[in-house]
């Protein structure tokens, strides 16, 4: 076991027992995790069979605490946080690769997406997202949650419904209006 | 990923896009979103051609709005509206919405077993919540749905103000079943004991309080199988409560289900043989509890290198040794508290073999209470020996029967166990239902049984008639469910009740395509066992022909196939079928070697040691004994201490039989502390290893004390048929004590009852005849007339 994955512990420990402020110094930690596992499904097989649908994000988590001793409050906060996280490394290196145009990145941000499993659409250019987004925030804030726990959190509808303590019907709605709405505004 | 570009595009007349007339998302307000979205979402739960009618509606008094929408219809993909998971339709609020008298009100979980709703009641004049649980997969077999319709009313039963009711249930329209449970609203234990900062005795207390409502649940016939913190939460008042009591089991019906991999998350409170897809029984409640407690107290895992992502879940609790609680514990009072007895209760809790942990959670709760109390364990376990230990001890069997019986039953939940106090009562419903035949029996519960004779054998014995009638089309659940029976009878000490009822197991699981040679083994070696007696050594024979057999295919393992050939020539030697036997065992011989566990080989030797020892052929006793002791001692962990004894019996019998008395006396000192620990004075085999003691201290010049030890022997032993040989032995014993000390009259008369149990034996092997030569020529020596 690695030095990163006993400070982890750690850091799911503190936070487990309530200091909040360990989740951030945890969340980095998790993504060199989350990168890791990608790296390593794009070394192997690169069919979409390697890796389950439900998302990465999602396993990783969930492996990392090893337990459902988390309550519904702290686990709403951790997936959102988590979605986040992800929203925002996605879009960085989409930037940083747009900027160095086929420079050395090691990915291309479709694998990444594709590798972990996320249900971005092909062709979306996530920085266009990335400020669609934002204008649905401005809209209509729990919608946009919706797509960011969706695309970015790589959780299902249902999975979704239950975070956010939602009736399941809703979230089918919302999800397709976002979608739509967003298809619309990408176009 | 993404759904691609193929998909159909739901709105109808329209061109892929209208770059022309785009959304105004520019100066879109969130009211005039919100009003967007009120529309769309009327409009999807529309039928598609009713959608172009309200558009029309909308676009009479706001055209820009109707505008908006069509374009939002035109960008919708169609599997948005697809439930996300493969299970179809069963991930939506279910079409009607009504189920029995409630209505559901949104989704509140989904686990392994299905989807789980707040719901409120409908009918009736008051306000009712519910936890509905809708059972995933299709429809129920006719069969599963009376099961469940009848395991539902054992759970409905089940009332106890620290387990949430079941308050109703039934099976939906699509042949769906479905539960509705007492709504809880609390925070999981694990939550309270850290917010309320419980000392570790509280923690202990609360568990306690768990313990009582799983043994209230074990007393009427229901294992939970699935407790964790998540499924006990602690109300307002500090009450906990139990949610999902037998529902694991009464989901899973086929054996198949039972052996599916657990959810990822389930795995760190999973008992071994959860993990390993055995049956669960009220141990696995035990085990479970043990987590619980260890986990509440030191606020983490037993398994440490797990805990410490160090390896998985499964790995650890199948091999890792649990931490010793104390050891988890900060230091101060708590830790200092909880060194020795708590110590001990939670590693007898978390045993990875369920036989070695407490029978059920009132044995468990017990121990707790005492601890609590500061007094000694009633198990018998604590620092301090309780007196009520070999009370326990004595009804070991039975309440390990009640866990054995859990799932052989086959029919849920449900524990089962005959009581003495009510075979009357069992008697008199012979013909009843297996429901009504389960619901009288409730075991789990050690005082009930103190002071009487456990008569568990008439229970089982109806109980195979009832299966047997019931349940002739499911032959694996009447293979599994018999042969449990028959093996509780053999150890009940009733071979020839067990014997037609194991003929029945065997019938059932050869026609079983789905048996494999490993369990049909199994099942046979249990048949050969309960032919260990006089009449049936022809049966018996043909049985072990049938082990020769099946151990010669190709997918019979060879632990089994050795296990089942020793315990055939075990049982054959035993009517003197002594070249039968070796025929067996030369069979054995060419699989014994095939890096078998120790544990394997260690039994297949001892079989071996035993079967020279009754042919009277110390040479090749020693040689197997010897091979015995050597495979303990290669893994000596996997040997239970009382095992490890037997064996040294063994050898110093076998030694005694040679003329080793050096060798006899320092085997007797290994078998010694175990033996005595385990059976207290009375108790059969304690008198059997007295006989062997006295023996020994006969060979080594003090015939006062072999006469006194070989007397109290005999009067344990008392006139019980399977206890002929070791009277014999004692009364030979006595014999050569009184010849020895000259009190020739005593001899004599010890000699003539030695005579007397020599001749009824049937057969009489070499052992016994040797024995009672010895006895004789020592009569003849020292009291020649």
């Amino acid at each position: 076991m690695t030095q990163t994955d006993t400070e982890v512990t750690r850091l799911l420990r503190q936070w487990r027992d309530g200091d909040e402020a360990s989740l951030d110094a945890l969340l980095p930690h998790v993504y060199d995790e989350l990168r890791r596992l990608a790296a390593h499904e794009l070394r192997g097989q690169h069919g979409h069979d390697t890796l389950q649908p439900t998302a990465l994000v999602n396993d990783v988590f969930v492996r990392l605490l090893g337990a459902a001793r988390v309550d519904i409050s702290n686990r709403k906060h951790l997936f959102a946080t988590a979605a986040k996280l992800m929203r925002q490394i996605l879009i960085d290196r989409a930037r940083a690769q747009s900027r160095e145009k086929r420079g050395g990145g090691h990915w291309q941000r479709a694998d990444l997406v594709e590798a972990i499993g996320l249900p971005i659409e092909e062709n979306t250019s996530l920085p266009a997202l990335d400020e669609a987004l934002r204008a649905l925030e401005a809209l209509d804030p729990r919608m946009a949650q919706i797509v960011e726990l969706r695309y970015f959190g790589g959780l299902e509808v249902s999975e979704v419904a239950h975070l956010l303590e939602v009736d399941e019907r809703t979230v089918y709605r919302d999800w397709a209006m976002a979608r739509a709405w967003l298809r619309e505004r990408l176009d | 990923m993404s759904a691609g570009g193929a998909n159909a595009r739901m709105g109808e007349n329209q061109p892929e896009t209208h770059r022309g007339d785009r959304l105004p998302v520019e100066n879109m307000t969130p009211q005039r979103f919100g009003e967007l979205r009120t529309q769309f979402h009327a409009l999807m739960e529309l039928a598609p051609e009713r959608r172009a009618e309200r558009l029309a509606a909308i676009g009479e008094h706001d055209a820009g709005l109707r505008a908006a929408l069509e374009r939002l219809l035109a960008n919708l993909h169609a599997p948005d509206l697809d439930p996300p998971q493969p299970s179809g339709s069963h991930d939506a609020l279910p079409a009607s919405r009504i189920i029995g008298a409630f209505r559901l009100v949104e989704r509140i979980g989904r686990g392994g077993m299905g989807e789980v709703y707040l719901a409120e009641r409908v009918d009736g004049g008051f306000e009712q919540r519910v936890a509905l649980k809708l059972v995933r997969g299709g429809a129920l077999s006719r069969d599963l749905a009376r099961r469940f319709a009848r395991e539902r009313q054992l759970l409905a039963r089940l009332a106890h103000p620290n387990i949430a009711r079941l308050i109703d249930g039934g099976v939906t329209g699509d042949a769906r079943p479905w539960l509705a449970m007492e709504y809880v609203d609390g925070r999981s234990i694990a939550r309270y004991a850290t917010d309320e900062a419980l000392d570790l005795a509280r923690r202990v207390a609360l568990v306690r309080r768990v313990c009582a409502a799983v043994a209230f649940a074990h007393g009427h016939l229901v294992v939970h199988r699935d407790i964790k913190p998540a499924n006990i939460l602690v109300g307002a008042d500090g009450e906990p409560k139990l949610l999902d009591f037998g529902i694991a089991k009464l989901v899973d019906d086929d054996v198949e289900a039972t052996r599916t991999v657990l959810p990822a998350l389930t795995v760190r409170y999973a008992a071994p043989e959860q993990i390993a897809g055995d049956r669960t029984t009220t141990a696995t409640d035990v085990y479970a509890l043990g987590v619980l407690l260890f986990e509440l107290a030191a606020g983490r895992s037993p398994y440490a290198r797990a805990q410490a992502g160090d390896s998985d879940w499964t790995q650890a609790v199948i091999g890792e040794a649990p931490t010793r609680l104390s050891d988890a514990l900060a230091p101060g009072p708590d830790r200092r508290r909880a060194r020795g007895d708590l110590d001990r209760i939670v590693e007898k809790a978390l045993a990875k073999a369920p036989g070695e942990r407490y029978a059920g959670a009132a044995a468990f709760g017990d121990d707790l209470d005492d601890w609590l109390a500061g007094r000694a364990l009633r198990s018998g376990i604590g620092g301090t020996r309780a007196l009520t230990r070999q009370m326990l001890r004595r009804w070991r069997w039975p309440l390990a029967l009640v866990g054995a019986t859990v799932l052989a039953l086959g029919v849920g939940a449900v524990v089962a166990i005959g009581q003495a106090r009510r075979a009357q009562e069992q008697a008199a419903i012979a013909q009843a239902n297996l429901d009504a035949m389960l619901g009288v029996l409730s075991a789990a519960n050690p005082h009930k049984f103190a002071g009487r004779e456990p008569n568990a054998s008439e229970f089982l014995k109806t109980a195979a008639a009832t299966l047997e009638a019931e349940y002739a089309q499911q032959p694996a659940l009447i293979g599994n469910a018999l042969g449990e029976i028959g093996h509780g009878l053999i150890n009940l000490g009733r071979a020839r009740d067990a014997e037609p009822v194991l003929v029945a197991a065997v019938a059932a699981i050869e026609r079983d395509p789905g048996a494999s040679a490993a369990r049909k083994l199994g099942t046979y070696k249990l048949l050969v066992f309960s032919q260990d007696y006089a009449d049936a050594a022809p049966r018996a024979l043909a049985t072990a022909r049938r082990i020769e057999a099946l151990a010669g295919e190709p997918d019979a393992d060879p632990s089994h196939a050795l296990d089942a050939l020793g315990s055939a020539a075990g049982v054959l030697s035993k009517r003197g079928y002594f070249d039968e036997a070796a025929h067996l065992f030369a069979r054995g011989d060419a699989l014994a070697f095939r890096g078998l566990s120790a544990a394997a080989r260690e039994n297949y030797w001892r079989q071996r040691a035993w079967v020279a020892l009754r042919a009277a052929d110390s040479t090749a006793a020693s040689d197997a004994i010897a091979r015995s002791l050597s495979a303990q001692g290669e893994d000596a962990a996997d040997f239970t201490a009382l095992r490890r004894a037997e064996a040294h019996a063994l050898a110093a019998e076998i030694a005694l039989a040679a003329g080793d008395e050096k060798r006899a006396g320092e085997s007797l000192a290994l078998a010694a502390p175990a033996l005595l620990d385990e059976y207290p004075a009375g108790h059969a085999q304690r008198a059997a290893f007295d006989v062997l003691r006295a023996r020994y201290r006969l060979q080594n010049g003090d015939a006062a004390g072999a006469s006194e030890l070989a007397q109290s022997a005999v009067a344990a032993l008392g006139d019980a048929d399977d206890a002929a040989k070791d009277r014999l032995q004692a009364r030979c014993t006595i014999a050569r004590s009184h010849a020895a000390l000259g009190a020739c009259d005593a001899s004599r008369a010890a000699l003539a009852l030695a005579k007397a149990e020599r001749d009824a034996l049937q057969p009489l092997l070499p052992r016994e005849r040797a024995a009672f030569d010895a006895a004789s020529a020592a009569v003849e020596k020292n009291c020649a007339r």
